[in-house]
Parts: structure tokens; C-alpha cells; sequence
């Protein structure tokens, strides 16, 4: 199998626009959930928002676009990419909502014609195309649906396409803008989101009651050993395996991951198989969790049943950044390569009351030895993602 | 908007205004006057410096080649239309937009059909 590389990636989200220096400065950049001045929030108390965006004249109708025409200059910054790079991205809980109102309001009124333009910048469809015509590639343009584990699916399906010789190399990744009205009233209505306080994220906290959405998104270049030879480019890290499965049948729900571990579990052992690796070799294991109450409970006992005698630490970045819903994983797993490069591990974010007395379940900075970590991703469905990553 | 003091604008005026949403929009530097005779098909071919540039020293086939590239595609004539009606106050109907193509046409179909009524609150 061809080795697959991280030329480099491009993050935007809650704490700024440029994680190197978000990673270094997170414990003192991060103030929790941000509130929104965007809208009326009154009902909708629980939401974060992108610093810099929320205070510019970037309204709801058009970040989603802003976003990812940002991202993508700030990739291009970063790297030479290839022109037939294929562009891997996805959005499921963005706030083309806004767009969508309009739409809706202008069909409703007998309006004969809509901005075509507004429609293709706010379609998640199109977000791919509108990356690849923004970077001129010509490779193919796509992206997959897994809800929360989207970016890492996307991750995925293009690792195993430049595996196979389909493609050399592609731009992935995935961008949310989901503080809208309506998008936080759906997640309301799967009692997934924190309602208490105006929204708090504390990720295996006892007092923890809801994920905190927020918006950001992240683009990485990712390409085979010939692609880095033609285009001299300098990797930061490898991708040594990522393993998908899904299951919310019997022992887990459509909400809630299986509940006994074993699915997750095993998703992990194949993971670090593929990976050649043992659980011994992993500096740190990079938990999904998203402060809700069931799925934080059943990620801790996967963490404890398969780690059992390795001492691992296990933190979850949310509590910083908020839940960036389909781009988490790969926001998230960007912060765990900073974590790798920069050699010390953030603690868990607030996390005054933990779940349980493991000592694993980080509350302050320590130093990581070693180069490999583990990213875990659940997202709605049962879909599970689980890379492990190497920094170069 | 004051209904009762509002007076239509001139065709100059509306043509003014017209060209400073085209450079807006498709991010050009066309000059005011434009010719009359002008399709809005080849505005871009008119208001982009670069695309000039590439008009110089080719041949007949190449310009054709460059001239159809540069087109102004059917996407930003109806953005384009959907301006002119929120800017303008005109509802143009869509049988009417392909005889509206030539830059005469439009402007002098804009001064007639102004309506304060339906123009974009701001």
C-alpha cells in the first residue's frame, strides 16, 4: 500500500484563523462558548462563534461561503497543490439556512427568479466544486455524508483512493457554520446540545448536559511519496491508517454508539493493526467527545476497556473550540499533530468534576513522548472513524 | 423612500449606476459611455484589462477562441437581472430578457419601466 502524507492543513475555527499559534496559545486564547451577536440568541442560548467573523460584516448569508474561500487561501499559502488534486470536502449542519429562508420566502411569494449564485455558494453539494474552481484543480470534486464524522469519511475516501493509484493527491476536509436559528433548534430537538448557562462544553465533566456547536472548518493537502518528490513539498505528518464502521442497531441507538464497546473497539484494533502499531506506541488518545451525557460516558469505557494497562493520556479539544460538527474530526486531529509537534498535550477544557478518578483523563498541560497518536470520531448513525496519525 | 418627491432617473444616471454594479460584480473597469451596440455578452471582453491584453497579436481563430471564453456566461446575465430589478425597481420578464441583451435596449427598457415601488428597501 502506497504511503499516504500530510502536505499541510488550513484551520479556521472559534479560537482564530492560524493553529500554530492557536495550539500554543490555546489554554489562553480559549474562554469557553462565545455568544453570539449575530442574531437574537434569546432562545437559542447554547451557540459559539467564530472570533473574527463574528465581529466583521460577515453576516449568516454568506460565511459559509467566506469561510471556505478563506480556508482555501490560507491552503494555498501553505503548499503548491497539485492541479488534478481531487477536492474531498463536506457540510451537513451549516447555516445555508439563512439562504435557504430566502429562497423559501421568495418561492412562497410568487418571486420569478433567485440569485443562482447565492444558491451554489450556500449548497454543500457544491462546496467541493466551489473550492476547485476557487484553487483551479481539476481533479474530482465531491464529499461524504457521515454527520459528525463526515471530515474523517472524507478523510478516508481520499486516503484510500491515492492508496489504490486513483488519485495523487487531494485537498479534504470539511467546513460548518451552523449558528443559525433553525440549525440550533433541530439539535435541540435531538436533546444532543447544552441549554444550561447560555451553553457549557465539559467534555467528561459531571456537570456536563450538551455539545456546544461552532463554527470552523478545516482544508488539509494530503498526496502519495511521487506527488512530494514532483512538487518538492515537505510533509508534516502520515496518515498510517483510518478505519470506518457504523452501528446503531441492538446494543446501540441511532444517537448513542454501542454501548457495550465492542463495535469501537474493534474499529480501534483494526486501526492500530493497519497501523502496525501497539497501543503502547500512542502518545495520546484524542477523544470525540462532545460534553453529551451518554456519549461521553460510553467513549470512556471504550477508552478504559482497550487501554486497560497502557498509560495513555485521553482529552477531548472541544472544550476550547466547541463541536464543529461534521469538520470536528479533522479540526480536532489538526490540533493532535500541533500536540505531536509541539510535544505537550492540553488538558481536558474545564473539566472541574471528571466522570471518573482516572488520572488518564488529563486536567493539566503534561508533556507526550513519541510521534503517533489516535483520533477517534462518532458521529449520529453509529459512524465511527478511527485514524492514527505520525508526525514526520 | 419618499414616494411623493422620487423622480426617475435619467438614462445617464441609470447607466452610470448600471456600469458601477457590473464592475461590482464581475470586477471590471468598464468607463462610462459604453457603446450602445454593446451585447452585455461582451462586457467582460470590454471592461477586463487582461482579457485586452490577450486580444493583442493573436489570430483570427485564437480571438475567436478568447472572445467565446470570455463571454459573459447565462448565470451572470440573470444575476445581473436580478440586480437591475432590485436596484432599479423593473420587473423584466423572462421572455424579454434574450431582446434586452444589447446595452441600448436594457438601459432605455430600464428608464421607462422604473417603479420606487419595487425597488430594494436599503
Amino acid at each position: 500500500m502506497k504511503p499516504v502524507y500530510i502536505v499541510d492543513y488550513a484551520v479556521i475555527d472559534t479560537i482564530g484563523f492560524d493553529i500554530e499559534s492557536n495550539y500554543k496559545n490555546l489554554t489562553l486564547l480559549a474562554k469557553g462558548p462565545q455568544t453570539c451577536t449575530r442574531y437574537d440568541v434569546t432562545e437559542y442560548p447554547h451557540i459559539l462563534c467564530t472570533k473574527g467573523y463574528e465581529i466583521s460584516q460577515y453576516d449568516g448569508r454568506n460565511i459559509f461561503s467566506k469561510l471556505h474561500n478563506d480556508l482555501s487561501d490560507q491552503l494555498l499559502s501553505k503548499a503548491t497543490i497539485p492541479s488534478d488534486s481531487a477536492v474531498i470536502v463536506s457540510a451537513f449542519a451549516h447555516s445555508g439556512n439563512e439562504v435557504r429562508n430566502d429562497f423559501d420566502n421568495s418561492f412562497r411569494g410568487g418571486m420569478s427568479r433567485f440569485s443562482p449564485t447565492k444558491l451554489f455558494l450556500n449548497n454543500n453539494d457544491l462546496m467541493s466544486a466551489n473550492i476547485a474552481k476557487k484553487l483551479k484543480l481539476e481533479g474530482f470534486s465531491s464529499g461524504v455524508m457521515a454527520a459528525c464524522s463526515s471530515s474523517m469519511f472524507n478523510l478516508h475516501y481520499a486516503f484510500t483512493c491515492i492508496q489504490s493509484g486513483v488519485i495523487s493527491s487531494a485537498v479534504v476536509g470539511a467546513i460548518e457554520t451552523p449558528i443559525h436559528p433553525s440549525v440550533q433548534y433541530y439539535w435541540q430537538c435531538t436533546s444532543a446540545i447544552s441549554t444550561r448557562d447560555g451553553g457549557i462544553c465539559k467534555p467528561f465533566d459531571k456537570n456536563r448536559d450538551g455539545f456546544v456547536q461552532a463554527e470552523g472548518g478545516t482544508l488539509w493537502l494530503i498526496c502519495d511519496e511521487e506527488t512530494l518528490k514532483k512538487y518538492n513539498l515537505t510533509p508534516k505528518a502520515k496518515i498510517l491508517s483510518i478505519v470506518l464502521s457504523s452501528k446503531c442497531y441492538d446494543t446501540a441507538t441511532m444517537t448513542a454508539h454501542d454501548k457495550t464497546g465492542k463495535s469501537q473497539i474493534d474499529t480501534i484494533n483494526k486501526a492500530l493493526t493497519i497501523a502496525n502499531k501497539k497501543s503502547e506506541d500512542i502518545a495520546f488518545f484524542n477523544a470525540h467527545a462532545t460534553s453529551t451525557l451518554i456519549g461521553d460516558d460510553i467513549e470512556l469505557d471504550v477508552f478504559q476497556q482497550k487501554f486497560k494497562d497502557v498509560d495513555i493520556p485521553c482529552v477531548s479539544f472541544k472544550g476550547y473550540i466547541g463541536h464543529t460538527m461534521s469538520a470536528s474530526g479533522m479540526v480536532e486531529s489538526a490540533y493532535g499533530l500541533e500536540a505531536l509537534k509541539n510535544q505537550y498535550l492540553h488538558p481536558n477544557y474545564d473539566l472541574t468534576d471528571p466522570i471518573s478518578d482516572d488520572p488518564r483523563l488529563i486536567t493539566k498541560a503534561i508533556p507526550i513522548k513519541g510521534d503517533t497518536f489516535i483520533k477517534a470520531s462518532f458521529g449520529f448513525g453509529g459512524r465511527t472513524a478511527i485514524a492514527v496519525f505520525q508526525t514526520i | 423612500m419618499d414616494l411623493e418627491n422620487w423622480t426617475p432617473l435619467t438614462t445617464q444616471e441609470i447607466e452610470k449606476k448600471f456600469i458601477g454594479m457590473i464592475n461590482d460584480y464581475l470586477k471590471l473597469n468598464l468607463e462610462y459611455p459604453v457603446d450602445p451596440n454593446l451585447s452585455l455578452k461582451d462586457l467582460r471582453l470590454v471592461g477586463d484589462t487582461k482579457v485586452i491584453e490577450q486580444l493583442q497579436d493573436v489570430d483570427e481563430e485564437s480571438l475567436e477562441i478568447i472572445k467565446k471564453n470570455f463571454e459573459i456566461d447565462s448565470i451572470d446575465i440573470l444575476e445581473l437581472v436580478i440586480q437591475i430589478e432590485e436596484e432599479f425597481g423593473v420587473v423584466i420578464d423572462d421572455k424579454d430578457v434574450a431582446t434586452l441583451l444589447r446595452w441600448e435596449d436594457l438601459i432605455g427598457y430600464i428608464a421607462d419601466s422604473q417603479d420606487p415601488k419595487k425597488m430594494k428597501q436599503k
